[in-house]
């Protein structure tokens, strides 16, 4: 259950860090909303995240350094 | 670590036999991996550094278009197709016709030219961990570090990096995977938001905005040293080590198929387009909010979107950093069996740490590139043209290993002597080091088939 909330919450913080600054640039925010929002979303989405992503479960794929 | 001179800690699974068919794996885990992997922290300096190349809005959108789709080209038909035949990594394939130890030679020019790219990521999240003690930050044309307290940051971070490298290399690589696709919105963030700050409504505007801010960055003049054809050269180019370099041999051997090679795609257009242009414009929209033009991730990422810009900055810096020093590392104790990992990696961070100090390295980073890639990828065109020509032409294929070479001479010699020459053009006569790769990358083919012809042909 608690995953499966994670999940949803991170979710939830990826697509406001998608629109956020979306709706400033069409000024429906402002500025220090805009990066306080940004804030919070970046927290929640760490806070979450480790709940439920694992370590690559592909850890083969992973190739030298990349730029 | 195996015996083998190219271990990776990652890669360490077959690493010396075919990959078995049950563990192929379809496109759709190549896409994710691509797609979050080029958003790192280089992508902070570049894009800002073509804007202080002057290098016009119609070029940077065109030449990039145009050159990640080459890039894009290279994966899907100079590496996936070998990678998906053969089914070793580069430097397994590489040892049967290089030799042993002349793959440790390749492995070791790898762990240095890591060593300054880690060190570059260094630079970009000290950057961003300076912002709450008012560091002065380095100015674009600055050698030296700005100030003691910049160098204290960059030896505490560049620490904790090589550190963690040393100890907690699995810890970094699941923070890394939580990071990717948070990283990539980031980027987009910075975009939009930088381009809102810039003020524009039309692209005319954006032009002319764009033809100011170059203005005021070269002191009022309007001179480019990057045309549409550098562009293009620059992205195709910037990772040649991976593709024509044949690096990515080592991830596409998984590949179920080769059209595999399509979902560079996403790591090219997501990591080489939109955040090189939006890290551009950040470097546009503080130019015009504090006249400033030194292009410093930190403050940039944090003049447009606040505290989570300093977070991406320090965090695309560090996880970039990791495992290029871990890499780094790696390739050390390969020439140096009897020393520890520990030690080994603490060495090349150290390395890092050190080249971090002097912000030039992150400052040049677009020569940089290009010199990795003359210096690194010819070696994927010996593999190239061994696996396509050698029957053809009637020279022995996997030279190395049918003969129990461990130093092919042909490979050497096609590899040393136009990296040589590049050398000579790019550091005596001072010449833009992404035109040599390509040149670089051919003459080692031909002269790796004209040595060998001349060896004559043995099958052993």
């Amino acid at each position: 259950m608690m995953k499966k909330i994670s999940k949803w919450l991170g979710l939830l913080s990826l697509i406001s860090i998608a629109l956020v600054p979306i709706a400033y640039f069409f000024d429906l925010l402002e500025f220090s909303a805009m990066t306080s929002i940004l804030f919070v979303a970046t927290l929640l989405w760490y806070m979450t995240a480790f709940l439920w992503i694992g370590k690559p479960d592909d850890a083969n794929l992973e190739s030298d350094p990349i730029l | 670590m195996s015996e083998n001179s190219a271990p990776t800690k990652v890669a360490n699974e077959y690493e010396r036999e075919r990959i078995p068919d049950a563990e192929l794996k379809g496109s759709g885990k190549f896409w994710g991996m691509y797609s979050g992997e080029h958003a790192a922290g280089t992508e902070f300096m570049i894009g800002p550094l073509f804007l202080l190349s002057g290098v016009s809005l119609y070029n940077i959108f065109l030449g990039l278009l145009v050159g990640n789709l080459l890039a894009v080209f290279s994966w899907r038909f100079v590496c996936a197709p070998i990678a998906t035949q053969a089914r070793w990594t580069l430097y397994y394939h590489l040892e049967k016709i290089a030799g042993k130890k002349l793959v440790k030679i390749y492995n070791l020019a790898n762990g240095v030219l890591f060593c300054f790219l880690a060190g570059a990521m260094i630079t970009v999240s000290a950057t961003a961990v300076g912002i709450p003690f008012n560091l002065e930050m380095p100015a674009f044309d600055a050698i030296y570090p700005s100030s003691v307290s910049f160098v204290v940051i960059v030896l505490l971070v560049g620490g904790v990096i090589s550190a963690v490298a040393s100890v907690g290399y699995d810890a970094v690589s699941k923070f890394a995977n939580i990071a990717a696709p948070w990283m990539v919105l980031v980027f987009f963030a910075c975009g939009v938001v930088a381009l809102k700050q810039l003020g524009v409504s039309s692209w005319a505007e954006l032009q002319a905005i764009w033809t100011d801010s170059i203005q005021f960055a070269q002191g009022g003049e309007v001179t480019t040293s990057m045309g549409f054809f550098e562009v293009m050269l620059f992205a195709w180019f910037c990772n040649s080590a991976m593709h024509v370099g044949m690096s990515d041999l080592s991830v596409f051997r998984f590949a179920k198929k080769a059209s595999s090679g399509w979902a560079t795609i996403g790591g090219m257009y997501v990591g080489h387009y939109m955040a090189w242009i939006a890290a551009a414009f950040m470097l546009a929209a503080q130019i015009k909010l504090t006249q400033s033009a030194d292009p410093v991730p930190g403050p940039m990422a944090f003049n447009v979107v606040g505290i989570a810009g300093i977070i991406c900055v320090v965090v695309a810096g560090w996880t970039t950093a990791n495992p290029t020093i871990y890499r780094a590392g790696l390739a050390f104790q390969a020439m140096l069996p009897s020393a520890s990992r520990l030690s080994m990696t603490l060495l090349a961070g150290g390395i890092a740490t050190v080249a971090a100090v002097f912000p030039a390295f992150a400052f040049k980073l677009l020569g940089f590139v290009g010199l990795y890639g003359t210096i690194l990828a010819p070696m994927g065109a010996v593999i190239y043209v061994d696996w396509y020509f050698s029957k053809r032409v009637g020279i022995t294929p996997f030279y190395a290993e049918n003969s129990g070479s461990s130093v092919n001479k042909a490979v050497l010699f096609a590899w040393v002597l136009p990296v040589a020459v590049a050398l000579y053009f790019i550091f005596a006569q001072g010449a833009t080091t992404w035109y040599f790769v390509l040149p670089a990358w051919l003459a080692c083919g031909v002269l790796f088939l004209v040595f060998s012809r001349a060896r004559g042909a043995q099958r052993v």
